[in-house]
């Protein structure tokens, strides 16, 4: 659910760098030095995680796990996903260099929602809520990212505002399966390594 | 699995030689030229330049040709639908897919002299003194010391799987197991964390990364390239301007 290159206009991809450089710099304040190996690692392991594909209709679609990374990384989560587009941009030319800042957006906002959706749990837990919690939190950081994608596809002008509602609507699907593999995951660590959560 | 390589083809070139911090401003403005253009002709003058510029880091273009391939394939939806809906009717349509395209294909394709020409760490040690927060350069060479290891962990997991009899197909239960897959590589990864940090110290880490790469003054040689480059993004501009303001 990327931007690809030369589809947004400067002002907007200079926006999205603005934007993702001030996330990005109050997120790192953020975090103590002892934390930046867990950060890294969990990033290399979602970057991985990544590559997985899931059959879906006639194609596959690889597996984002933005809502995953939040529920697990919090306010780290935002530097974990600037990362993990930065490396695809650089080590596998996907997405590109000069949509960094937006793409950065569109997957790490979301991230920082289900982050906080899945706080708001914690705070309050119910029996079995785990599982439910977290295919909302996959669930919702999917329908977010799909948002923001059209959002941005629709400053690309009128011409664009068809493709900005077939993105979003290539998202409902992708929204069940993301979500119902946060689910699966988080009830794994729920059992196996809670204090993860 | 894909192999992640930071250097394809024959390690000296023109920007092989380049010092990376002039090679990365030099680029980002080519890259930055390329991202504002909006005509034909200065989109097909973009793909040039960056063919340009592929032939002079000596790459071997059977790389960048199966990205190209890819970029394709995702933007050409854009020709099916543009046509329709563009306001000045299929014409325009047509023309402005084919600007996104030859842009798209040339910002990736720079990329390639950019980042291809120095190993990874150069490249992410350039970009902290270029001011990147020592942070994120640490969690970069961090992350990116790890990623081979746990692709080859996913590796051995999906051959246990396949051992396993499991294939994955539309269901709930290939959704759970890849659930309980990903969760179990970050148990692991997580495990790693503690000893990682440890051992960090322990070779005296302070909140900084060194590197053997020693960061020289710019020559003169670099200081012509990085001039070349930006004249290069400043005659993209011009054109653009140029075509714009010809035809009203």
């Amino acid at each position: 659910m990327h931007i690809s290159e030369g589809v947004l206009s400067p002002p907007v991809l200079i926006g999205g760098w603005a934007a993702t450089g001030l996330v990005g710099w109050a997120a790192l304040r953020t975090i103590e030095g002892a934390d930046l190996p867990k950060i890294a690692v969990m990033t290399s392991a979602f970057f991985v995680a990544s590559l997985i594909h899931i059959p879906l209709g006639p194609a596959s679609v690889h597996l984002v796990l933005n809502g995953l990374v939040g529920v697990l990384l919090a306010a780290g989560a935002f530097p974990a996903i600037l990362l993990g587009v930065t490396l695809q941009a650089i080590l596998f030319q996907h997405g590109g260099v000069t949509v960094i800042g937006v793409n950065a957006l569109l997957m790490g906002l979301p991230a920082l929602a289900a982050s906080a959706m899945f706080r708001l749990y914690k705070r309050m837990p119910v029996r079995g809520g785990t599982t439910l919690f977290g295919f909302l939190a996959g669930a919702a950081a999917t329908l977010l990212s799909g948002l923001l994608l059209a959002i941005l596809l629709a400053t690309a002008g009128e011409a664009f505002w068809v493709v900005a509602k077939l993105g979003l609507a290539a998202h409902l699907p992708v929204m069940v399966i993301e979500g119902a593999v946060t689910a699966a995951a988080v009830s794994f660590l729920g059992r196996v390594k809670p204090e993860l959560l | 699995m894909q192999v992640l390589k930071d250097k394809v083809g024959p390690s000296d070139s023109i920007f092989h030689r380049m010092d990376p911090r002039a090679k990365l401003v030099g680029f980002t403005l080519v890259l930055a030229a390329m991202a504002s253009v909006r005509t034909l002709p200065a989109a097909m003058a973009a793909f040039g330049l960056a063919g340009c510029t592929l032939l002079g880091a000596r790459i071997p273009l059977i790389i960048p040709a199966r990205r190209a391939v890819m970029v394709v394939l995702f933007l050409s939806p854009f020709f099916l639908i543009l046509p329709w809906t563009h306001p000045g009717g299929p014409f325009m349509g047509v023309h402005q897919a084919a600007v996104i395209c030859l842009k798209g294909l040339a910002m990736v394709l720079t990329i390639f002299p950019m980042f291809a020409t120095a190993p990874f760490h150069v490249s992410i040690k350039a970009l902290e003194r270029l001011k990147l927060s020592p942070r994120f350069v640490t969690l970069t060479l961090l992350t990116y010391r790890y990623l081979a290891l746990y692709a080859a962990e996913l590796e051995t997991v999906r051959v246990a799987l396949r051992a396993r009899g499991f294939r994955p197909r539309r269901d709930r239960r290939t959704l759970r197991t890849l659930g309980y897959v990903i969760g179990s590589l970050l148990v692991r990864s997580f495990d790693q964390t503690e000893r990682l940090y440890q051992s960090m110290r322990n070779r005296g880490y302070a909140g900084h990364f060194g590197t053997l790469y020693m960061f020289r003054p710019l020559s003169r040689h670099d200081w012509s390239k990085a001039f070349f480059l930006t004249v290069a993004s400043l005659l993209l501009l011009v054109l653009d301007r140029w075509v714009v303001g010809r035809s009203g």
